[in-house]
């Protein structure tokens, strides 16, 4: 049996898109944070999406999948070699030529064919990131941030993951780390990620995206129970704003704790006091998103959803939209 | 969040949660997720509705296979006809057991490779667990 199997260590991530870019960039060689590479890409977002690809109304939370990867590579100058193909066969060839020459690998799957996680977890989700390090027979060995620890995924499973198709199908996307330039200096990329973040938060002219998707969120939140299938159903979609905001790979109040995160680094790396005081108030916003997730969780478990419990909670996320426009402001501000 | 305060207590599954330590830095803890511990079994429990009230409807013959999955999967429609390659219209079709009747094998095989399922499974209505 053919075993290859690279040296990489594996870390759990908050999110599984900034964990692997950060753990490609690590093994090559580039220290920086999971955090930091959120930050620095301007990952924070909002948006509250209506479509019939989606079983039900969800709202976003971080920027389009892949773009994370594309942002930390123009505004580091890191070069990631990136593929998506046509075809299955050529996908399943390179991806094993690239281990084969080394290089743990990122894949874009459909997270419902991750077989290691529990049944209950797996869901189909196209947009999902993990890491390639090694083939053992007819199993790749894989590095998911969400997984306590390497496992193996079938050839099979893996081809029917990469090549799934609907929305945002990942067409067999791989990517690794090639180039990495020596001395790169954070600070100017750090600015211009916070940059573009509070820009897209606050003056994108899209009535459904940044802040604007928050309120929109709030004010379609009140329709809820009249697309709902059933009260059963609507329980689940409330209690899903819980996870939504906390476990699907947000590190906490809805991506807002990670920023919170970054953005004290980010003080220390440009010895700027002002982004220091900001990460403490986004940490705030983090905190009062966690009261919202508790809150849904609560009413969904309990069936408690009556017209004015939807309106209580759709008054907590307008209040939420207003912290956020007045913080992503002063930010703006701050760095222009 | 203060790192006592965000820290749950469960073994079930482990999360990434960022959070403030002792020294008011910030960074990542490991920790059990909120919803997990204490949803868990809602959530099983309502699967389970779920799934009882379609086999009904299945049993009555009012809908399909197709349709069970896809709920029971939360995909939405436009979803799981890109990616078995039909338009929306034809999946809607496949709502009806007249019609799904007279699926081929190629097209139900495309069916259970989506689900995750074998066509044996698919077409003889041979239920996954859920929980």
């Amino acid at each position: 049996m053919d075993v290859t199997e690279i040296p990489f260590e594996h870390k759990m991530a908050a999110h599984c898109e900034t964990g692997t870019v950060t753990a490609l960039l690590n093994h090559a060689g580039l220290e920086i944070t999971e955090p930091m590479v959120f930050g620095i890409s301007g990952g924070i977002f909002f948006g509250y999406i209506k479509s019939s690809d989606l079983p039900f109304p969800m709202f976003i939370l971080r920027s389009r999948p892949g773009n994370i990867r594309k942002k930390i590579s123009q505004r580091l100058g890191v070069k990631f070699h990136e593929e998506r193909f046509r075809s299955a066969e050529a996908g399943e060839a390179a991806l094993d030529n690239a281990i084969l020459n080394g290089h743990p690998t990122a894949v874009q799957v459909d997270f419902f064919y991750m077989d290691y996680m529990a049944d209950w977890q797996r869901v189909h989700i196209n947009a999902h990131y993990i890491i390639v390090f090694g083939m053992n027979g007819g199993n790749y060995l894989v590095s998911d941030s969400y997984y306590k620890q390497k496992s193996m995924l079938d050839r099979q499973k893996m081809l029917t993951a990469r090549f799934a198709g609907g929305m945002m199908a990942p067409k067999g996307t791989l990517f690794y780390a090639d180039v990495i330039p020596d001395n790169i200096n954070l600070e100017k990329p750090i600015i211009t990620g916070i940059k573009r973040a509070a820009f897209n938060m606050t003056r994108l002219p899209i009535p459904f995206l940044g802040v604007k998707g928050i309120r929109k969120f709030a004010e379609k939140l009140n329709e809820w129970p009249a697309i709902a299938r059933d009260i059963e159903d609507l329980s689940d979609r409330v209690i899903k704003i819980n996870i939504f905001l906390e476990d699907q790979g947000t590190g906490g109040g809805g991506f807002r704790y990670m920023y919170a995160t970054f953005l004290q680094q980010a003080a220390a790396i440009t010895k700027d006091d002002r982004l220091k005081t900001m990460s403490k108030e986004m940490m705030e916003i983090g905190d009062k998103w966690r009261n919202i997730s508790y809150f849904a969780a609560k009413i969904g478990k309990n069936r408690d959803l009556g017209p004015e419990r939807i309106k209580e909670l759709s008054m907590m996320v307008y209040a939420q939209a207003d912290e956020e426009q007045k913080f992503f402001n002063e930010l703006y501000k701050l760095v222009k | 969040m203060k790192e006592k305060d965000l820290y749950i207590e469960n073994k079930i599954n482990q999360i990434i949660l960022y959070a403030e330590k002792e020294d008011e830095s910030y960074d990542a803890i490991k920790s059990g997720s909120y919803a997990v511990k204490h949803f868990l079994g809602d959530y099983f429990k309502l699967k389970e509705n779920l799934d009882k009230e379609l086999r009904e409807e299945l049993k009555k013959g009012n809908i399909t296979p197709v349709y069970y999955y896809m709920l029971m999967q939360d995909m939405g429609p436009g979803d799981l006809a890109k990616r078995v390659g039909i338009s929306k219209r034809k999946l809607r079709k496949h709502f009806r057991p007249d019609v799904f009747a007279k699926l081929d094998h190629a097209r139900l095989q495309k069916y259970a490779t989506v689900f995750g399922i074998t066509v044996e499974q698919l077409k003889k209505s041979i239920f996954i667990k859920w929980t």
